[in-house]
């Protein structure tokens, strides 16, 4: 009796693979361990269908001559200013220190101007603005250095495109480590005091927010590269102060961006209105309380 | 007599009811069987960390995980974006002519120069035209007139010029039963390297989604070959988990090679929609944001960007993904060195272990003074360099986050592979993904004398050994004379 049991059971089994393979597969394939081995459907989508939401994207691109105006402004610390020890002090025992530590290295994350400007903040419009007017890409490479194991200069805007020729001036191998989010990321050595630049990257896409660049070999050296596709960005300089000209007229809404704030922006909307012909001044104001070192 | 017979009866009655029963129970199972064993593409932990709307839209408007099923499917229902360079399988025609009644319909096909007709084809897939995306069945075919008989058309109608493929889909099919037979404990379902078995393995198996690979052929800023990923599926990755599938067969491994292709475009396309929405739209960022905007602003904001801007952006991204993975079949991409293999010889392994050694590369730093794969780097806290967190254990990250251990070259297991064009490769091209850096602007001739030096390692003796093999060299000279390349 046991024995026919057994039987059976195989028999129920056998029809119970038969069930499980009509109900699930549409192939007939015998489904063992779950639906891993269900041969599955394959819709085909065509490539074209993508092409009409590009088209529509692309619609907003025709400029008329349009009335233009700039903005100057300076990005000011509120609140007590956190002292900045040197990254390197002179002398300091640290790998590779005849080179990188031959002279005091400031830490940039911060750095504040007597009067509270801040500088290495990134201003800028996150999508070009309708109307406004086309990247230019320069002719001639951007040149990014590096010396006592620190990159000149700290902060970039480049237009799309631009080629970055990657110097060194130091005597120690470096390498340049990008992390892009929409371009390709470059990982490359930097040969000791090349001073032609072999190493040249190429940002083809603009990006969203700033992105790092590091060096492998010393692991505290960093910048910030922003790729944008209009020229509508900048970074302030040692006293805070950043220009944007030939903004089409109208309301802005511009990001400003920086490493040491608490989520990098200082302000994600700062709307900003352009009177055609005239340069308005911006005054962003940088709490203290949100810095994060 | 009868009790025996009584009891054969008694048995039979029983095993009626049990057959029922058992049915019964196994259609129940069934029933609910099928829905609970499909298994489902995982989102990302990036996309999980958008917000609600961001992921699954707003209104009607489609958010990252209705894109991702609208251009991928899931793993029972494949879809097909014909603008991915994926070989998909099944043979490309177009429709010449097209006539319907109540029997079926009738169709003559043109098969695409240089493919033939499957002939066990069993189905049609329709690419473009009014029925684009339908599967019809295909019940007859004359290979003499190219006419067919389509079956299961409900309402469809082709037209002329309309394109279809034929046993649509029968290579990315069986690339998906084999991976999932052969690599999904690892690797998951998705291509997120978060199988089932993953946790017990170091290092950890490769999550495909950030379209990377670390051992390559093709140059540094170039995604990995067909030839690259067939080369790991073939011989494994000797010091890991990653074995050698070199009996199956070629056609099931380039099918397998198709379908991590496409988890690895799947994976892309997704981490490049969130990149979009991340620094606006992260749980993260609206909360920070709520600080001066109402939430329905923010929502009604993203359904706007969601409507005007994604579909552009959703072209860019296929449009990005086509152009890099067919570049990285292209002669362009693969690393040719300019001269022949330097031939080792003392002279060569010397001025490798100089260069190695040296300032210029100071491949020491890493990998240590001695090859052991203790350099000083491997002692320092890192941050990761784009979320700024401190990693927990010094030592070098890669993109995935794990903690990498320079190779220590005395063991003689290089996970690339151990050909002199292979270390030739690893150099050239860094190793993806992880902090060894391309030293592609190195001359060719230097790269060799390191390869020579690398190779040469495991053979030196012990520190403090006597004897023979305490010689100043103790490795034999190999290759003397190789071939370019090789």
């Amino acid at each position: 009796m046991l024995r026919r049991l057994g039987k059976l059971s195989g028999r129920v089994f056998s029809a119970a693979t038969v069930v499980l393979a009509a109900g699930c597969s549409e192939y007939g394939e015998p489904v063992i361990g779950g639906g891993a081995t269900v041969v599955p459907q394959v819709v085909f989508i065509a490539s074209e269908a993508d092409a009409a939401g590009a088209d529509a994207a692309a619609g907003s691109e025709a400029s008329a001559e349009v009335a233009t105006g700039s903005i100057r402004g300076r990005v000011q610390l509120v609140g007590t200013s956190p002292t900045m020890e040197l990254l390197v002090k002179q002398g300091a025992e640290i790998k590779d220190k005849e080179v990188c530590a031959a002279v005091d290295v400031p830490d940039e994350r911060l750095q504040v101007s007597g009067d509270g400007g801040v500088a290495n903040v990134f201003v800028y419009l996150q999508k070009a603005p309708k109307g406004g007017s086309p990247v230019v890409t320069p002719s001639e490479p951007f040149v990014f250095d590096q010396k006592n194991c620190r990159f000149y200069p700290h902060t970039v805007v480049l237009p799309v495109n631009q080629t970055v020729r990657v110097l060194s001036n130091d005597s120690v191998a470096h390498n340049t480590h990008t992390y892009p989010s929409k371009n390709i990321p470059v990982n490359s050595g930097v040969a000791p005091m090349d001073r032609d630049g072999k190493l040249e990257i190429i940002y083809r896409k603009a990006e969203a927010v700033p992105l790092a660049v590091k060096c492998d070999y010393h692991a505290w050296m960093n910048a910030w590269h922003l790729p944008l596709d209009h020229p509508y960005g900048a970074v302030t300089n040692e006293n805070g102060e950043f220009a944007i000209s030939d903004l089409p007229a109208g309301t802005h809404s511009f990001v400003v961006w920086h490493e040491a704030a608490d989520g990098n922006f200082v302000q994600r909307k700062l709307a900003v209105e352009v009177k055609a012909g005239e340069e308005t001044e911006v005054k962003i104001e940088y709490p203290s309380s949100i810095l994060k070192l | 007599m009868t009790d025996l017979k009584r009891l054969g009866l008694a048995i039979m009655l029983h095993t009626a009811w049990l057959k029922r029963a058992g049915i019964a129970g196994i259609l129940a199972i069934v029933a609910t069987g099928c829905s609970d064993n499909s298994s489902s593409f995982s989102i990302s932990d990036r996309t999980s960390s958008l917000i609600p709307e961001a992921q699954s839209g707003v209104a009607d408007t489609p958010g990252v995980v209705d894109l991702l099923e609208e251009k991928f499917g899931n793993p029972q229902q494949l879809k097909a974006w014909t603008k991915l360079p994926v070989q998909w399988g099944g043979a490309a025609a177009s429709v010449e002519v097209f006539a319907a009644d109540a029997e079926g319909a009738k169709v003559r096909f043109t098969v695409a120069d240089g493919q033939e007709f499957p002939a066990k084809a069993t189905f049609v897939n329709v690419v473009t035209g009014s029925g684009a995306g339908k599967t019809l069945g295909l019940s007859s075919w004359d290979a003499a007139t190219g006419e067919a008989v389509l079956t299961g058309l409900d309402g469809v109608v082709l037209a002329s010029g309309d394109t279809c493929s034929i046993d649509g889909g029968a290579v990315i099919r069986s690339g998906r039963v084999l991976y999932m037979r052969h690599c999904s404990h690892c690797h998951g379902t998705a291509g997120d390297g978060n199988g089932p078995t993953a946790q017990y393995l170091y290092p950890r198996p490769r999550d495909y989604r950030h379209g990377v690979f670390k051992f390559t052929s093709t140059n540094d800023m170039s995604k990995v070959s067909r030839e690259d990923l067939l080369r790991v599926l073939r011989y494994g990755i000797p010091g890991t988990y990653m074995p050698s599938f070199l009996l199956m067969k070629d056609e099931e491994l380039t099918a397998i090679v198709e379908y991590v292709r496409l988890l690895s475009m799947r994976g892309e396309f997704e981490r490049k929609l969130v990149n979009e929405l991340v620094s606006d739209y992260s749980a993260d960022a609206v909360e920070s944001r709520l600080k001066d905007e109402q939430r329905a602003d923010i929502v009604a904001e993203l359904g706007e960007f969601l409507s005007e801007d994604l579909p552009g952006v959703v072209d860019g991204i296929g449009g990005e993904l086509e152009e890099s993975w067919v570049a990285a079949d292209t002669e362009e991409a693969r690393i040719i060195p300019s001269v022949p293999r330097v031939p080792d010889s003392e002279e060569s392994r010397r001025r490798g272990r100089e260069l190695y050694l040296s300032k210029t590369l100071n491949c020491a730093d890493c990998h240590g003074i001695d090859g052991a794969g203790n350099g000083p780097q491997t002692m320092v806290y890192e941050k990761n360099p784009v979320t700024n967190v401190p990693y927990n254990e010094p030592g070098l990250h890669d993109v995935w986050d794990n903690l990498n251990q320079p190779r220590n070259l005395h063991t003689g297991i290089f996970r690339g592979g151990r050909r002199p064009i292979d270390l030739f490769c690893r150099i050239h091209a860094g190793i993806k993904g992880s902090r060894m850096p391309s030293f592609k602007n190195t001359p060719h001739e230097d790269i060799w004398h390191i390869v020579n030096y690398v190779l040469s390692i495991p053979f030196e003796p012990e520190p403090g050994a006597t004897g023979l093999a305490a010689g100043p060299i103790a490795a034999p000279l190999v290759g003397a004379t190789p071939a370019a390349g090789e």
